[in-house]
């Protein structure tokens, strides 16, 4: 009978608890030297000095989790997000946080860990039917970058990097922490597309399609392009 | 009251280990290790079993719907190819590599020659999307079968929805594949004392268990994992197996273990199908072992076998033939479904 009554008070603080969360937006906006970068019907306006245009660019955000003082405050369950530029909604990752939640810093992994890539099939974003799961080996794109460039010496001009894979030593998955100054209901997150591009020659590198090791020194440079609009 | 409680949470966790029981075709003996796959998170059903069969002889897959998975793996040869060394696809071309049996999939983890697939699910979107083999690709796929007469009604059967989807045409692809499990060989029969081995046999299988069985582990004949198992790198076609995906040193030539059961039915043998005859195997693993820095430590001293220790390892190789598998109608082309299209 006590026991009943302990499931009850349990029962009624779990809703207690349901009441005082509150939504929060943690949203991406992709750049080119400062301005936005939108595609309509698969091309985008042209960007820089190499006359750049960007046709994809989708990526994996999983194991969103938030900080206060190097410690866990919150951590979203089931935390697999597809993001892709041509998809506005997937810009915005609305998450439920308890209404008090402090916190100083926001924690995403870029891609997906080695568990899930041995599970299986899913279904949802995680779908390896989707364009972002290698065909003929194991693993997901966790960051695809395509677009065109006068300067790429091949065929339509086109570049195309797929970063992936999570076998060692070329596990791509990179873990990306930003600290929040003055973290406001939202949080909005910068992708500073020139930045990655300056890492690469365009003229030489314009295609990595298979976790390796070009592949794996440019994923290194995935977290510096991430940061915090405050 | 506070029992009947914890009675029922008890009860109620006890129900729930045992709510996944297995179809009867989904049986194995209790000496087969423990499942690789995963089969909570896709359960096997009679129905989707069945979808999964049509699917697999079903030409609709490749993208002029000429060639099924079943024209590279046919149920005769315990769903390898016998006809030719290479594998042959869709308009006539030849890929790199010799189609492997298909069966005792629920006990892997390293899929394909050298293990680039970790999963079974995932399988099937490489040759579904090969140029070389079926051209097509998985929406493709899809939207076919959603237009289709018979399928909308397969799925809802298997899934309890019409609208096709990737994942369902995966998962049902592996139930099929899961289902093709070979456990009545002569040697299972001796195993459950239900046979006995000759004397020739016997002796094979002494020889066996001392030269081959540390890769070729029992009951399932393979320990899946990846071996250098010696054989000279053929120069028409350079593969390096593991390597070619790691591009590391230490993974140069290295093949996945395959199993041993269905010789008989499998031939030819190896990655690149260059032998055609048991016998040969053995006089490969006896006197041509190409020592190179990832050779295993296993064959880096010689085997040796007389001829007629050799026909004795044959005869038992042979008891891991298991007819009643491959010649099993649960197997073969569902007219039943696939003709009345
Ligand atoms: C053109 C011939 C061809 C077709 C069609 C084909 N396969 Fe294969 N299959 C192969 C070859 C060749 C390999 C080995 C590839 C490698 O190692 O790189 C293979 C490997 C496999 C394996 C791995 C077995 C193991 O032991 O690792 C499975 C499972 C499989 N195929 C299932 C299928 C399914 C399901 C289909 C249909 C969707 C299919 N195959 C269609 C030729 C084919
Ligand atoms: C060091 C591990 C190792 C040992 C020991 C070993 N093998 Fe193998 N075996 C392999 C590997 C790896 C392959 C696959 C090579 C390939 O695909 O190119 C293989 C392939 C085979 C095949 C071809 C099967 C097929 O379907 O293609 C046969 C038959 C075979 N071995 C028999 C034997 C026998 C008999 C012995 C003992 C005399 C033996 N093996 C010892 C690793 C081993």
């Amino acid at each position: 009978m006590r026991k009943q009554l302990l499931y009850l008070c349990l029962l009624s603080f779990s809703t207690l608890f349901a009441q005082t969360e509150k939504e929060l937006q943690l949203s991406f906006s992709p750049t080119f030297e400062k301005q936005s970068i939108l595609i309509l019907e698969e091309q985008s306006s042209v960007y820089g000095a190499d006359s750049i245009q960007i046709t994809a660019l989708k990526f994996f955000v999983s194991a969103i989790a938030f900080y206060q003082k190097d410690q866990v405050v919150f951590e979203e369950e089931n935390s697999y997000h597809l993001i892709d530029i041509e998809d506005m909604n997937s810009l915005n990752i609305p998450l439920v946080v308890p209404e008090n939640l402090e916190f100083d810093a926001v924690h995403f992994n870029l891609g997906i860990d080695s568990l899930t890539s041995e599970a299986g099939v899913f279904d949802g974003a995680l779908d390896p039917t989707n364009g972002m799961y290698w065909t003929w080996q194991s693993g997901y794109i966790n960051f695809k970058l395509e677009g065109t460039s006068p300067i790429c010496p091949v065929r339509k001009n086109a570049f195309q990097f797929h970063l992936g894979g999570y076998r060692a030593p070329y596990n791509l998955l990179q873990k990306i922490h930003l600290n929040c100054i003055n973290p406001s209901d939202d949080i909005h997150i910068n992708i500073a597309i020139d930045q990655f591009l300056d890492q690469i020659k365009l003229s030489d590198t314009y295609e990595i399609m298979s976790p390796n090791k070009e592949a794996l020194t440019l994923a290194k440079q995935l977290p510096t392009i991430f940061s915090i609009v405050e | 009251m506070r029992y009947t409680f914890s009675y029922i949470i008890f009860v109620s966790l006890l129900s729930l280990a045992f709510l996944w029981k297995a179809p009867d075709f989904f049986a194995y003996p209790d000496y087969f290790p423990e499942l690789q796959y995963n089969v909570e998170r896709n359960p096997i059903t009679t129905e989707k079993t069945a979808l999964g069969r049509a699917l697999f002889f079903d030409p609709i897959l490749s993208k002029d719907s000429t060639i099924s998975c079943a024209s590279c793996h046919s149920p005769f040869n315990a769903f390898a190819h016998t006809d030719h060394d290479l594998s042959h696809g869709i308009r006539d071309q030849i890929g790199t590599r010799n189609a492997p049996a298909i069966f005792n999939m629920a006990w892997k983890r390293n899929f394909m020659r050298d293990g680039v697939i970790n999963n079974l699910d995932l399988l099937a979107l490489a040759p579904i999307s090969d140029q070389k083999e079926m051209d097509s690709d998985i929406d493709l796929v899809v939207e076919r079968l959603q237009e289709s007469v018979i399928y909308p009604s397969l799925f809802n059967a298997a899934f309890g929805d019409s609208t096709i989807t990737g994942p369902n045409v995966l998962r049902a692809l592996s139930q099929f594949q899961l289902s093709l499990i070979s456990a009545n060989s002569k040697y299972d029969q001796v195993k459950r004392g239900e046979a006995k081995f000759t004397d020739q046999e016997k002796n094979g299988y002494a020889l066996f268990q001392k030269n081959c069985s540390s890769c070729h582990q029992e009951p399932l004949f393979t320990n899946d994992d990846l071996a250098n198992n010696g054989l000279p790198i053929d120069t028409t076609l350079n593969d390096f197996g593991r390597w070619d995906m790691t591009q590391l040193s230490e993974d140069s030539l290295l093949f996945v273990v395959p199993s041993l059961r269905n010789l008989s039915f499998t031939y030819p043998y190896m990655h690149d199908g260059r032998f055609k005859k048991i016998r040969q195997v053995l006089d490969h693993y006896t006197d041509g072992i190409h020592h190179s820095p990832t050779l295993s430590k296993e064959l880096k001293k010689p085997i040796l076998l007389s001829p007629n220790e050799k026909t004795d390892l044959i005869a038992f190789l042979l008891t891991l033939d298991d007819k009643s598998f491959v010649f099993d109608q649960k197997h073969q082309f569902p007219r039943e479904i696939l003709l009345q299209k």
